[in-house]
């Protein structure tokens, strides 16, 4: 359950020894996690070894079976990106990225003003008024981005959010979302199916076993965000991938 | 295919059978109280064009009433529904008898209560009955629709129960409605039909009373005007209700 954070005030969230159950199947644990604000982490691991439910418990979307989730951030200060931009059909780019401050309670004018500034953030001026079916899956995720950014989160959670993308738009979108997470730096957590993506986007690097997923590996990089232009192919970057991608490969192989 | 060929098409078949039913008629002299030739047909419907005008206009106000009454039940009924699961489990069941007992089964028990003054009441309840479904489980279906992933956002940001039904669940709801509505009309005309064919003779004025009545009395030609006259209602309903689905769905999602 989600009690008040007793914990250290640099921890935005944590789990502690949390398991999820889903009827008589463990999906999650025995897993700790704890997320301090600045940091960015990724998660990795093979599929269905519960990243995701790691992700809800930590959102305070689902509570654990046994363990402790700790939440620093209070009502509004979270914000999620999905696999999928999870934008409402219906609704314009501008009033979708309204939505978390709207529910908020802040009145419409001022909402749609923050919107367009977060909009104009993740280079969509202009697109205001474009429903989803007028944006493509790239624009669609940075409407999506610019949603989970509008309410200036103190933690921001991504579930695999360029998954459905080409190299090339993920890896602007990777830029992009670690520039715009340099301004105030949230707890970033960050689920990928990709080592190099990992890599990149966070100075700690988590490599989960199979479900129920459990700590496997922990990498650590040097901060240094942005990366630098070259940073893939420097000789840092090229150790990290190894080595998680060593780790992953025992989670696999554990897995078989 | 373009846009000539599929209109001309339809247009051409039409055309071919009806040149080889009057053909028909004339060349093996069927008597009028059996089969009439289509040219009998258009006379007649020259003929009592005012009659049968005024016949469609009592089966399609009949019909659009019915729309509307069903719609507000099925409305706040299906929003019920949506909000708590023991009225869903509640009324589901009931929803669902009365949709397969077929009106025609219920078409004269309606009647009698309606009385023989009131017919038009017995068709436009008919027609509520029938259309009460459609309107109902889309709805319902919609306010259910949501993306999961959209309703885990209303969530986390704490969103009321009146943001989620008025920011999520309605709008999320249209296209499914709308598919409700399309049936629904369709349905409903039947159920006026059905309504009026089972009051018979009597105060009924409407295009199947004018079907009864006619076919009672021989005048064949009368009869299929008649036919032809709610045919041409029927489509025209339909082909109104899309192009309304078509353009709010445009609206809907942008494109």
């Amino acid at each position: 359950m989600s009690e008040p954070s007793t914990a250290l005030p640099l921890t935005v969230a944590s789990l502690q020894d949390v398991v999820v159950r889903y009827d008589d199947r463990t999906v999650l644990g025995p897993f700790s996690l704890t997320l301090e604000a600045g940091s960015s982490t990724a998660l990795v691991g093979p599929s269905g070894c519960g990243k995701s439910t790691a992700l809800r418990l930590l959102a305070g979307l689902e509570p654990p079976t046994q363990g402790h989730v700790r939440r620093a951030a209070g009502r509004g200060e979270t914000a999620v990106v999905f696999q999928s931009p999870t934008l409402a059909p219906w609704s314009s780019a501008l009033d979708n990225v309204a939505l978390p401050l709207r529910l908020a309670g802040i009145p419409a004018v001022q909402a749609a003003d923050q919107a367009r500034a977060a909009l104009a953030r993740v280079g969509l001026a202009g697109s205001e008024l474009k429903k989803p079916a007028q944006l493509s899956g790239g624009m669609a995720m940075r409407v999506s981005i610019a949603r989970a950014l509008a309410t200036s989160p103190r933690l921001l959670l991504m579930d695999e959010p360029f998954a459905a993308l080409d190299e090339i738009t993920r890896r602007r979108l990777a830029d992009d979302v670690m520039s715009l997470w340099k301004d105030g730096r949230p707890a970033l957590l960050f689920i990928t199916h990709s080592v190099e993506e990992a890599v990149y986007m966070a100075d700690r690097v988590i490599v989960m076993s199979p479900g129920p997923g459990r700590i496997l590996a922990e990498t650590r990089l040097s901060d240094g965000f942005p990366r630098a232009a070259r940073f893939r192919t420097s000789p840092a970057f090229r150790d990290a991938v190894e080595e998680v991608s060593h780790a992953l490969q025992m989670a696999m192989e554990t897995a078989a | 295919m373009s846009r000539v060929t599929s209109l001309a098409a339809p247009l051409a078949l039409s055309l071919v059978l009806l040149a080889g039913w009057e053909l028909a008629c004339r060349g093996l002299q069927l008597p009028v109280y059996l089969l009439p030739a289509p040219s009998a047909i258009a006379a007649a419907l020259a003929d009592h064009a005012g009659a049968l005008f005024a016949a469609a206009w009592v089966t399609l106000s009949s019909a659009l009433l019915a729309l509307v009454l069903a719609a507000l039940v099925a409305g706040p009924l299906a929003l019920a529904a949506a909000v708590s699961p023991l009225i869903e489990r509640a009324v589901q069941p009931l929803a669902v008898t009365l949709q397969v007992t077929p009106v025609v089964a219920i078409a004269p028990l309606v009647v009698s209560w309606a009385g023989l003054d009131h017919p038009e009441y017995a068709t436009t309840a008919l027609a509520a009955v029938v259309a009460f479904f459609p309107l109902f489980s889309g709805a319902l279906t919609g306010l259910k629709s949501a993306d999961p992933d959209l309703e885990r956002l209303f969530d986390l940001y704490g969103a009321s129960a009146g943001q989620r039904l008025w920011r999520l669940r309605m709008p999320a709801a249209t296209p499914f409605v709308l598919e409700g509505v399309k049936v629904a009309v369709g349905l409903s005309v039947i159920g006026a039909v059905v309504a009026e064919i089972s009051a018979g003779s009597g105060r009924s004025q409407g295009l199947a009373w004018t079907i009864v009545e006619t076919t009672h009395q021989l005048r064949m030609a009368e009869t299929f005007a008649a036919l032809f006259a709610l045919a041409i209602l029927a489509v025209g309903l339909h082909a109104v209700t899309r192009m309304a689905e078509t353009e709010i769905l445009r609206k809907w999602r942008g494109r």
